[in-house]
């Protein structure tokens, strides 16, 4: 099943594999949890989270991968992800590239420049996340949070009101409302762009 | 009994938090230790629930004195723990034989990572697990249970502790780098549903016949301050713990102190066995390595081979019996593990001549693949690999 454009439907697939990347700072790994508890706990899909460890995490290059399945996951690796997340550059070198044919490429377009020779024939959504983060909601951190709205409303994942919940649960007190935003400015973004899919449509 | 700290509920938890969530679910009120990758998150964890619940955390300066805190907590009466990896593991072995040799409860946690030495500090290994079983000196049982997910660290430690309090022995969670920083469903059941093993206590008062042994070789264990006169005593030492250093008392007393562990195996064993009935080659594995064994047996199932797995999550003792008679009638065995070969000289140990044992393994770094162990099979299925008897093609 595709959506638009190419984009993977993931609402009800038996198994889908996700990976989210940048460097340390980004709220990577906090993302990944945030999608693993919402389909742990709403969806009541199983989930794996394997993250990179060490001094990555602190900085450097930061990786979490999610297997969502219907059925016992064993084998807790990645092996031909539906779905690549990549916030920098080097994240995009480390897994966008190498990426298997089919699989999305959700990229930050202020942070990524992709290699258009590469992405030919690819699914490459690009969206300017971070930026979206910075001037819409004032926080540059809740970049993390846009970003899982967008890719969830894109493929379906999980569905919003299980986001939502999953985000309040992990949002620190006092910052509820800003979180609940970066969801609402998510989905909407991902609307305007599934919309503008459509309009291309002959 | 005010409520339970135990977090009933369904949760989306790391595997290291799970263990220290079994702990605290299991009554611990103590945890010493000294913070290690990749068994940091347990003693994070532990810091910040233990105050909440009226226990103790407490850093301290290394792993000697993180065991020898908890093993002088649990005599104080709480259920005590430490958590660790290979480099504090072997720092706290001589106390592990303290605490065998004192008969004092207490849970110890190795996240295992790439060894010797300090290794690979944030990468997986299953290097430690002869060393749990054999890494204090003199002879003595120990318990080992491994977890396989975050799900199992939070159940084996429950009864881990459930287990120390009953023998009145250490007992080891041999976790690995990789379960411990798996992130997964976690169901923490209702309190009155957690089964709790409570340590067994004097009840007669201070005197003559209070701390007598009975049929389970086990004493009852007073608290230090409650009046009982007992030595707690590292020498070989008579049942009230007074030191007697003859050939005769130390025979009587280490031999108590296997048989009490040994003669109760078969309550000790506890594997998952799958798909072994018409299996010709049987995957023996446990922790990360088991899951990935599962994921084998499937592909070598769909492919027509009869395999099966036993995955341990007790894997001291051994479960010699199970193996031998498996052994009379499998082409043979696959042990995977990320060491060079622990857990299969047990195998072959107990396999009978003619069944050959093979083991995929590493010596760490990452996990197995799939396909590694799929080849491992094929090959024992096809008689391609070494039969006991020529076992000495191994490493």
């Amino acid at each position: 099943m595709a959506r638009a454009s190419g984009i993977p439907d993931l609402a009800a697939v038996e198994r889908a594999e996700i990976r989210l990347s940048g460097f340390g700072g980004q709220g990577i790994l906090l993302a990944g949890y945030i999608l693993g508890e919402a389909a742990t706990l709403f969806s009541k899909r199983n989930v794996v989270m394997a993250q990179s460890y060490g001094p990555e995490s602190r900085g450097g290059a930061s990786q979490v991968e999610l297997i969502l399945a219907a059925s016992e996951i064993s084998y807790p690796r990645i092996e031909s992800p539906d779905v690549v997340v990549t916030l920098s550059q080097q994240a995009y070198a480390s897994y966008g590239l190498s990426r298997p044919h089919g699989c999305l490429l959700l990229a930050d377009s202020d942070l990524v420049s992709i290699d258009r020779t590469v992405e030919e024939g690819q699914v490459t959504v690009l969206a300017p996340l971070t930026r979206w983060a910075e001037e819409r909601l004032g926080k540059r951190i809740t970049a993390n949070i846009v970003m899982l709205a967008y890719l969830c409303d894109l493929t379906g994942l999980v569905e919003a009101s299980e986001l939502e919940r999953a985000v309040a649960r992990s949002a620190p007190r006092g910052s509820e409302e800003l979180n609940r935003r970066a969801v609402e400015i998510g989905i909407e973004e991902a609307q305007t762009y599934l919309a503008s899919l459509d309009g291309d449509r002959p | 009994m005010g409520k339970s700290p135990a977090l009933s509920g369904v949760h989306f938890m790391l595997g290291d938090v799970a263990v220290a969530e079994g702990a605290i679910a299991a009554g611990c009120t103590f945890f010493g230790g000294y913070p290690i990758t990749p068994s940091t998150e347990v003693a994070e964890r532990m810091a910040l629930r233990l105050p909440q619940i009226g226990g103790i955390f407490m850093q301290m300066e290394d792993e000697l004195a993180s065991i020898a805190a908890v093993l002088g907590a649990s005599w104080g009466g709480r259920k005590s723990m430490t958590a660790t990896s290979g480099p504090g593991f072997s720092l706290m072995m001589e106390s592990i034989g303290l605490a065998v040799m004192t008969e004092t409860p207490a849970v110890i946690c190795n996240v295992q990572r790439g060894a010797p030495s300090t290794g690979l500090p944030t990468l997986v290994a299953q290097g430690d697990m002869m060393q749990a079983r054999w890494g204090s000196h003199g002879h003595y049982q120990i318990i080992a249970l491994v977890p396989w997910s975050p799900q199992e660290c939070f159940d084996l430690t429950v009864r881990a502790f459930n287990l120390a309090e009953r023998y009145r022995t250490p007992v080891l969670i041999m976790a690995d780098a990789e379960v411990a920083h798996l992130t997964e469903r976690v169901v923490i059941p209702p309190a009155g549903e957690i089964e709790i093993w409570p340590r067994k206590r004097p009840t007669l008062p201070p005197g003559p016949g209070a701390l007598d042994l009975d049929e389970t070789l086990v004493a009852p264990m007073p608290a230090a301050g409650e009046g009982y006169r007992l030595m707690v005593e590292s020498l070989t030492h008579d049942d009230r713990g007074y030191p007697d250093t003859t050939a005769t008392t130390h025979r009587q007393l280490v031999q108590r102190l296997n048989d009490k562990i040994y003669r109760d195996r078969f309550a000790l064993y506890d594997q998952v066995e799958r798909v072994i009935d018409d299996a010709e080659v049987v995957v023996v594995s446990y922790g990360i390595s088991a899951r990935i064994s599962a994921r084998a047996v499937e592909i070598a199932r769909a492919r027509g081979i009869k395999a099966g797995l036993l995955r341990l999550r007790t894997v001291w003792p051994f479960p010699e019996e199970r193996i031998g008679e498996l052994s009379k009638r499998l082409a043979g065995f696959v042990v995977a593990e990320l060491n060079l070969g622990q857990v299969s000289r047990e195998v072959e140990r107990v396999a009978v001549d003619g069944c050959s044992v093979a083991t995929c393994g590493n010596a760490g770094g990452d996990i197995l693949h799939p396909k590694e162990i799929l080849e491992a099979i094929i090959a024992v299925d096809q008689g391609l690999a070494p039969s006991r008897s020529s076992k000495l093609a191994r490493v």
